[in-house]
């Protein structure tokens, strides 16, 4: 680092002092008078200036006005005394290099700073852009679980809602008869009654469910995160005719998570789990959603199932986004559950399942860690 | 032939909607039985008599669509009203193009479910009776002996008495007797009735 500063300068010296020998020898060949080679060696020393220090500029300097005073003014040929000519020259080349150094030095510290400015801003807008990804992705996110509740919602609310019409067009027509058949119309009544409060259970049932939880910071029960789910996919589980097997560990901690978000993971994972069992022809169809404790204060949550599993050359590409073997498939679901798993400082990953199947597998640990936590 | 009276059935798995099909149909007098399930319903013998399906798309095991092709093959369609909760267009076409009588998407106006019940009962009710009517001619037509049917060829093809007996080599008295045998056994009263009933048997013998 020193030392090339230090060839620089000395390579700026040497071009300087050849500058100036170069027009010495030139002016006092054609026999010019003093003002020629006095402007010509001022010439070189500004562009010295430019682009040396001011030492480099102050040394060729001296060496100038030893020149022209050696072979231009009168007398000539005699070495340098300090008469008011030579002072005036040697003033002139110091103060323009010094001008001249000092000027183009403030110049580059300004460059210098404007390129830092440059970067900053464009690590900024990197950021920005970066949140705003991230803030697409969990747009996404919410449009996805949407998607995947509002179906079985809509199901859930529509079958009660379906016999409470049919119920009451019954009791119309019973109380509608000659002699009305009040005991036919009082248990039509009662059908209504029972089914409508049905559909308040599930109402209540989702109201529970999107109850706004502030991200993380607030301590959840996977076990219980598990169960909602459970029930909230009971339906489908049940007309694909899969068993569902749930092994929770009793003494599960609870942890530092954002209950919504962990909902959609465990949902994700277990819809996959669901389709990749529904191409299969005979076998069991069985899902098993486990929960425990790791050797290093975390917990995890494993979605096994007997589907035909994935070709171990595809686990990196599963959690891109868009990846995806499905004729209507997204493809997100994978990339989302992994940042949200990231993002509370877990790991998902994925395994093939015994004897068959896949399983995928999520961490989560007990005791925030600033850090990863902070860093997302 | 005694006929049991008009049957609807209903498969759903969802006790709300079942329970209130049942009771709707039970009040404006029909018989009904419901099933959990499409293998409940094969479990039992279908009535004699008029019968219509009302059938969940969705269920569990044998879904509704594929319910109907395996039904399809069977010797007695039944017709089949379809109530969904998920009203997607593919398998509304596809369960239309499969022959089904009526797609209704959940919640449905009662109205809409019993009109569709009281189609399918009468389509039902028609094709007994053709499937009726077609048992008892190919009964009598099994009655008629090889050279009769061949006769019966012959009048049907317009030929005379008397080409018939040149053909085959007998007197035409012959072929008068065993003429009027073929009229008897099938019970036509004319050549024209002849030609009815065969093109009904032809029909039949192509379905
Ligand atoms: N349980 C599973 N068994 C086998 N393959 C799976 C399973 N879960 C996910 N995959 C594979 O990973 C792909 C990406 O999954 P995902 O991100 O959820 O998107 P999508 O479900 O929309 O296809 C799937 O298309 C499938 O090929
Ligand atoms: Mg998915």
């Amino acid at each position: 680092m020193q030392s090339t500063a230090f060839r620089r300068i000395a390579v700026q010296t040497s071009a300087g002092l050849l500058a100036i020998a170069i027009v010495t020898a030139g002016c006092y060949r054609i026999r010019l008078g003093l003002a020629a080679p006095l402007c010509l060696d001022l010439c070189a020393i500004v562009i010295l200036s430019l682009r040396g220090s001011f030492l480099t500029s102050a040394l060729v300097s001296v060496v100038a006005v030893g020149c022209l005073d050696y072979y231009f003014a009168e007398p000539l040929f005699t070495p340098l005394i300090l008469d008011p000519l030579d002072s005036f020259a040697l003033a002139l080349f110091l103060v323009t290099s010094a001008v001249v150094t000092t000027l183009v030095s403030r110049l580059r510290s300004r460059a210098e700073q404007l390129t830092l400015r440059d970067r900053e801003l464009q690590e900024r807008m990197a950021e920005i852009k970066r949140g705003q990804d991230q803030l697409n992705l969990a747009r996404v996110n919410r449009i996805m679980l949407m998607g995947e509740m509002t179906a079985s919602i809509a199901h859930e609310v529509n079958q009660p809602l379906t016999g409470i019409m049919a119920n009451a067009g019954t009791a119309a027509r019973y109380l509608s008869r000659d002699v009305p058949d009040l005991e036919e119309v009082r248990r039509y009544l009662g059908l209504i009654v029972r089914d409508g409060r049905r559909a308040a259970d599930v109402i209540s049932r989702i109201r529970a469910l999107a109850k706004k939880a502030p991200p993380r910071s607030l301590q959840l029960d996977l076990n219980e995160t598990i169960l909602d789910v459970a029930k909230l996919i009971e339906r489908e589980v049940h007309v694909k005719q899969v068993a569902l097997r749930t092994e929770l560990a009793s003494d599960l901690p609870s942890v530092p998570a954002d209950r919504v978000q962990l909902q959609q993971v465990l949902l994700n994972l277990i819809v996959n789990a669901l389709e990749a069992m529904n191409e299969l022809d005979s076998g069991p169809r069985e899902l098993a959603v486990a929960s425990g404790r790791t050797e290093f204060n975390e917990v995890f949550v494993e979605v096994r199932d007997c589907g035909p599993g994935f070709d171990p050359g595809d686990l990196d590409r599963l959690f891109n986004s868009f990846y995806t073997t499905k004729s209507d498939g997204m493809g997100m679901g994978l990339s989302i559950s992994r940042s949200i798993v990231e993002a509370h400082g877990g790991r998902l990953t994925a395994a093939p399942n015994v004897p068959r199947g896949a399983a995928f597998r999520f961490t989560l640990p007990v005791e925030i860690d600033e850090r990863t936590a902070s860093s997302r | 032939m005694s006929e049991e009276p008009p049957t609807v059935h209903v498969i759903d798995d969802d006790p709300s909607v079942r329970d209130a099909i049942v009771g709707m149909v039970n009040s404006v007098g029909l018989r009904v039985r419901a099933f959990e399930s499409t293998q409940a319903f094969l479990h039992e013998r279908l009535p004699d008599g008029p019968n219509c399906l009302v059938l969940d798309v969705r269920l569990p095991g044998l879904s509704g669509l594929d319910f109907q092709n395996e039904l399809k093959k069977t010797d007695t369609p039944v017709p089949i009203i379809f109530i969904t909760g998920f009203g997607d267009v593919p398998m509304t076409v596809r369960a239309m193009k499969a022959g089904a009588v009526e797609f209704l998407t959940k919640p449905f106006r009662d109205q809409d479910l019993l009109d569709a019940i009281a189609h399918a009962l009468d389509q039902d009710r028609v094709a007994r009776h053709e499937r009726a009517e077609l048992s008892t001619l190919r009964q009598r037509f099994d009655s008629l002996t090889e050279r009769e049917r061949q006769v019966m060829t012959f009048v049907l093809a317009g030929k005379l008495n008397r080409e018939i007996a040149a053909q085959f080599g007998t007197s035409e008295i012959t072929v008068k007797v065993q003429r009027s045998r073929v009229m008897r056994k099938l019970q036509a009263e004319s050549v024209i009735d002849l030609a009815h009933i065969a093109a009904k048997l032809d029909s039949g013998a192509s379905k």
